[in-house]
């Protein structure tokens, strides 16, 4: 019994995230730049915005989960991702996990969103799309 | 970067135009037309999303290039998925291909699984092998001329059902496996373990977590739906490919879990069906195996696959596919695929060298 049926599961998780997440993003950093002289449609940059902001808290449980400070259950984060963000922020989780609160509350609000936000916002997505490609990889090998 | 992402897209969009003309080619077929449509659709919108990509007037702008990148990786892999994955079954679909389908989908209709009906394949390299989102399952060459191997497609069909329905299968248990997970690591902590061997129990059950769980989700779902055959066909399974039946353990990888866990998995969902005497012939059998097989339970082998947890699993599952409404192999009626499975089991343990002509037979009523 090939493993097949269990990554197809995981990259059709990892890469509808991946997309949601990218698509989101780049309407977002659209809306920071004013790149190419474009307006953003507003309903899709609350869209984009909200959509972020769910991601943004489910990495948020995820890791609380994974660190024993919340309800486990089953997360839209892939475990790999997590298990990074975990190696990657040792030592200043506590710090990492009341920024992605604060990124949160920004996406929420209106206003326009810090470098910073940014930055942490890349980064989970870069997770994100490194997880999805290697499960691809795996997928294809079978 | 802007001219290797246009052309990039560019290319991605020539791909799909290939590929929509080869579907295109196909003879009509009543089975494959599903199939071969939905292919069309998905190779459509991405020739269309790949088209709109490349026309982006801010694909070089630095801050945006990366997420046009995997915008375009996404694409690329849809792409390579339906040509790698689905093609395949649509451009050599024969008459062997044909009666595993209708067999598959005959047996998703009596179980009343809430499944797309898939096409079904006879050109595995990997055993048996499905990609639920496009519904399609592959199963090595020779399987269209045998019975017992099919209790495998009901794992197959496990997967798809949990593709669609994880939360009502799986229920409370990512909570019990994480309460054994913290409970475990803080008695070895008190009980002075070296770290390495708590990181070691740390990693085991992430791959629990990752992997392991649909494994076994899969497993206990073809239990649920076939019973004993797929104990027995679980066994066959084992001896043929002559992996330890205790590997992985502690420290230990592999994409899946131990096959004698696998075997108290199945085992647990039986009993917990009240078929006492299936669950016992199917201990026996594996008793028999590994009487023959010799190897020795490993010391943390109960640490590293605790029966409470799966059997817990196992009253998830059975309490899911209930819900779901989907039949047993108890409730099946005497022509039902699952019945035929069954009894060429109970025939082929009764008498091996007899079996062949029996399944030949069966294989003609079937067909």
């Amino acid at each position: 019994m090939s493993e097949t049926g269990a990554l197809a599961h995981e990259y059709r998780l990892a890469s509808e995230l991946s997309e949601t997440l990218n698509r989101a993003l780049i309407g977002l950093k659209k809306a920071q730049l004013h790149t190419a002289g474009e307006d953003i449609d507003a309903d899709d940059l609350r869209r984009a915005r909200s959509s972020v902001a769910e991601i943004v808290e489910s990495v948020s449980n995820a890791v609380r989960s994974h660190e024993g400070r919340g309800f486990p259950g089953i997360s839209d984060i892939p475990p790999a991702v997590t298990s990074h963000i975990l190696k990657r922020r040792r030592g200043q989780l506590p710090y990492y996990l009341k920024d992605l609160d604060e990124l949160r509350v920004h996406l929420k609000g209106s206003e326009l969103l810090s470098d910073g936000d940014i930055r942490l916002l890349d980064e989970i997505a870069g997770l994100i799309d490194a997880e999805t490609a290697q499960v691809f990889r795996r997928l294809m090998r079978k | 970067m802007e001219d290797l992402l246009a052309g990039l897209l560019r290319d991605l969009e020539r791909r799909c135009v290939t590929l929509e003309g080869l579907l295109a080619a196909l003879p009509p077929d009543p089975d494959t037309a599903a199939h071969a449509l939905e292919s069309y659709e998905v190779l459509e919108r991405a020739r269309r999303d790949a088209g709109r990509l490349a026309l982006e007037p801010d694909l070089a702008e630095p801050s945006l290039s990366g997420n046009y990148l995997r915008l375009f990786e996404r694409l690329a892999e849809r792409v390579r998925l339906i040509e790698w994955m689905v093609i395949p079954f649509l451009a050599r679909y024969d008459d062997a291909d044909r009666f595993l389908t209708a067999v598959t989908r005959r047996l998703i209709d009596e179980s009343r699984l809430p499944v797309r009906p898939p096409l079904v394949g006879g050109f595995s390299t990997q055993y048996y092998w499905t990609f639920p989102p496009y519904s399609v399952i592959a199963v090595p060459a020779g399987e269209a001329e045998s019975i017992l191997g099919l209790a495998d497609l009901c794992h197959e069909l496990g997967h798809m059902v949990l593709a669609d329905h994880e939360v009502e299968l799986v229920g409370t248990f990512p909570t019990a496996l994480a309460r054994y997970v913290q409970s475990g690591q803080a008695q070895m902590v008190a009980d002075q373990r070296p770290p390495r061997y708590v990181d070691d129990f740390v990693s085991h059950f992430a791959r629990w977590e990752d992997d392991w769980l649909l494994e076994f989700v899969s497993d206990m779902v073809a239990a649920f739906l076939a019973g004993p055959a797929f104990g027995f066909q679980h066994v066959r399974l084992c001896a043929g490919l002559g992996r330890s039946p205790y590997s992985p353990g502690l420290g230990e990888w592999a994409e899946h879990p131990a096959d004698c866990a696998r075997l108290e998995a199945i085992v647990a969902v039986i009993e917990i069906m009240g078929d006492v005497l299936g669950a016992s012939r199917v201990r026996q059998l594996w008793a028999d195996y590994m009487g023959i097989n010799g190897e020795a339970e490993p010391a943390d082998y109960k640490l590293c696959y605790p029966a409470s947890l799966l059997q817990e699993l196992a009253r998830e599952i059975v309490g899911g596919c209930q819900a779901l409404g989907v039949r047993t192999y108890r409730d099946a009626a005497s022509g039902d695929v699952i019945a035929h499975v069954l009894r060429a089991w109970d025939e082929f343990l009764r008498d091996a060298s007899g079996y062949p002509r029996y399944e030949e037979e069966v294989i003609a009523r079937l067909k």
